[in-house]
């Protein structure tokens, strides 16, 4: 994929994409909408502070050059641009992966999700010192113990998380997520597992500060392909709920809530997610399933994982979260362990 | 994953337009005889084991990099005087050749319903002084040729003299299609519009446009005494088509094809679709630079400042919010409340 000229005026360059090409084959082909992106685009070049006025603030932007179109639709748009008709907006909502310790919340281990591939792997690590129930997920549960929480709102702590704040910066812009869109591989994973927006569950604190948490009803969800995004990916929408955690001044806990949301700023909604592993890679047993030697490892010590025993087959994956209504999203790198035992 | 999308108005944001484009391909004579391997055994000529015509390629066949450029076969009618001579060889494939092209590129004709005979005027009527029955065969392949031969761009050079001097242009014949136009100088048959291909010397046979063969008259080498020459002997046009094989004709063809042009045309049928980014839409990225802790970067902490974007990439997408087509721009595009854009994708068939 090469750079388009950018020496002379400007200009298009189309292509089909491999979708467009068998829908072209199919007899249909019809374009009803389009969508615009940014991808190349790296704002962190935009300096506000340039000594030679505004017009250098995006210099570095506009000379970023631009790859040629791929056909490929997984490599087109990651990201995309937003109509929000207000113009005022200084903040908008970022996903954060909640890693609070003490309310359920699956803790990362070295920098990694935990996923155990069957029911004995869980109950191996879910009793291993270096793990623990905290740091690994129960697979296929309806009922998990440690959950991925992705929250979604302000990560700044320049607004205070009240409930003022967030109905002006998240609930008066429409910036509220209360669906997300989460993607897998399917040859890794088979469900997705999410929380249901009853009236009995909540994320939120009292106004002493304590916790308000009940994470308890959770469904399978129903995946469709996601060939859109990447090869063996499919997508599960996953229902939220408000992210109710405030800082209220009558807080004797002093922290704003932070003990229990990742976000210094106020907050939005929230998700917690569980997952199913595939067929193919939950046995138990000593003999390793052969998608452990394809795309992942087998036969490695435990203290190489940072386990206090045993050996593993591992397989590592990405699972992509974004917010439906703000676009925000967010990669969760997870491992799918089993015990070969 | 992009989440807004803004609805493309079939009515009013959508054109079809159809262009045509045309490229000139010219063909020297010494692709077909001598540039690859010695005359008539050129590696780029392909002969096979049924006879019926030879095809040359432009560069030796057996290399996946050659392409297939034209076939040359021979043929006459039956009620040819050639037809039924003693000593004949292949003589029933070179009827069953020029039956061939005769039904497909005119059809039948008459209570007999035969197939009509090739003439070398726009008339078919049949006049006996314009009828072609012993004719040469030129199929140029849809590589070259697209979607037709350009109508008035067709040029053959074709050496008349002696076997030994047939690459001398002086004693060669220019054959060209210039009388015929889009509006004029060609006849519609079966096989589509045809043209008489004539020089200074008379005409020596009708091309035909969308079908991509030339039909030329053996009287172009009406008084060359040694049209065909080899150790078993040399052979007038006539001898030759009668007693030659088909792929030895094609081979004194090819001895004899000095130069060949054409125009050919791509007919390129185009949807444009207007994508128009009004004032208050797209000003806001899901980038994940966009934000630094939440905080719009391009506004730096004022709420005065406009928001901004900067636009790369147009996809396109159908009901399913499947992307069916995606453009890129050559340089970032700024987008703001204070300006509307309308980008023009044009996609091509």
């Amino acid at each position: 994929m090469g750079f388009l000229d950018n020496s002379g005026d400007i200009i298009l360059d189309a292509v089909l994409t491999d979708v467009g090409r068998k829908r072209m084959a199919e007899g249909e082909f019809k374009i009803v909408k389009f969508a615009l992106g940014d991808d190349e685009i790296d704002y962190s070049l935009y300096n506000a502070n340039h000594p030679s006025g505004s017009a250098y603030f995006d210099l570095e932007i506009l000379q970023a050059p631009v790859m040629e179109a791929a056909t490929k639709q997984a490599s087109a748009i990651k990201y995309g641009l937003l109509s929000i008709t207000r113009t005022d907006l200084v903040y908008m909502p970022v996903l954060a992966l909640n890693q609070k310790a003490g309310i359920n919340s699956v803790l990362k281990h070295n920098n990694i999700i935990l996923l155990a591939a069957n029911k004995a792997t869980y109950t191996t690590l879910s009793k291993d010192a270096n793990i623990g129930t905290s740091k690994v997920l129960e697979p296929n549960s309806l009922t998990p113990t440690a959950k991925v929480i992705v929250e979604s709102g302000i990560s700044s702590p320049d607004r205070q998380p009240t409930r003022e704040n967030r109905d002006n910066i998240i609930i008066g812009t429409n910036l509220l997520d209360l669906q997300f869109s989460v993607k897998f591989d399917s040859r890794f994973v088979s469900q997705l597992v999410s929380v249901q927006p009853n009236q009995d569950q909540s994320f939120a604190n009292n106004t002493d500060g304590s916790r308000k948490i009940t994470l308890t009803a959770f469904a399978r969800k129903k995946a469709v392909s996601s060939t859109e995004f990447m090869d063996n990916y499919v997508t599960a929408i996953a229902d939220g709920l408000e992210d109710l955690v405030l800082q209220y001044t009558t807080d004797t806990t002093g922290d704003s809530g932070t003990n229990l949301s990742q976000l210094a700023g106020p907050r939005g909604g929230m998700t917690a997610l569980s997952f199913a592993p595939s067929t193919e890679i939950n046995a138990q047993g000593v003999a390793s399933p052969s998608y452990y030697t394809l795309y992942g490892s087998t036969g490695v010590a435990a203290a190489t994982l940072g386990f206090s025993s045993g050996t593993y087959d591992f397989i590592d994956t990405t699972i992509y979260v974004q917010g439906l209504t703000t676009g925000a999203s967010l990669q969760l790198p997870v491992r799918i362990v089993r015990q070969q035992a | 994953m992009p989440i807004n999308y803004e609805v493309i108005n079939p009515n009013t944001d959508v054109a079809t337009t159809k262009t045509l484009l045309h490229e000139v391909i010219p063909l020297t004579g010494t692709i077909v005889s001598g540039t690859y391997g010695t005359f008539p055994n050129d590696d780029n000529i392909k002969n096979y084991s049924h006879g019926m015509f030879q095809s040359v390629y432009d560069y030796p066949y057996l290399s996946s990099s050659a392409n297939h450029i034209f076939d040359i076969s021979v043929g006459f009618d039956e009620s040819s005087p050639l037809s039924g001579s003693a000593n004949s060889v292949q003589e029933k494939k070179k009827i069953n050749m020029y039956n061939q092209f005769s039904q497909v590129l005119l059809g039948y004709t008459g209570s007999a319903n035969r197939v009509r005979l090739f003439e070398s005027d726009l008339t078919l009527d049949e006049s006996v002084g314009n009828i072609m029955k012993e004719t040469i065969f030129v199929n140029l392949s849809r590589l070259l040729t697209k979607d037709q031969i350009k109508k008035g761009s067709v040029s053959i050079r074709l050496g008349t003299g002696s076997w030994a001097a047939s690459n001398n242009s002086s004693l060669a014949k220019t054959f060209t299609d210039s009388a015929a136009t889009n509006n004029a100088g060609t006849l519609n048959t079966a096989g589509g519009d045809y043209g008489v291909l004539s020089g200074s010397t008379g005409v020596g046979g009708i091309v035909f446009y969308q079908a991509g063969v030339m039909i030329l008259t053996s009287s172009i080498w009406a008084g060359t005494t040694d049209f065909f020459s080899a150790s078993t002997g040399i052979r007038t046009i006539d001898k030759q088509l009668v007693s030659g094989s088909i792929s030895g004709s094609a081979d004194a063809f090819r001895h004899r094809l000095q130069n060949l042009q054409f125009n050919n045309t791509t007919e390129i049928n185009s949807s444009v679709y207007f994508c128009r980014a009004s004032h208050n839409k797209f000003n806001y990225s899901s980038n994940p630079t966009y934000l630094s802790s939440s905080a719009i970067r391009v506004k730096n902490q004022n709420r005065d400042n406009p928001p901004v974007s900067y636009i790369t990439t147009i996809g396109l997408y159908n009901s399913q919010n499947e992307l069916l087509a995606v453009a890129k721009l050559s340089e970032p595009l700024k987008k703001d409340p204070t300006n509307e854009l309308t980008l023009r994708v044009r996609l091509d068939y």
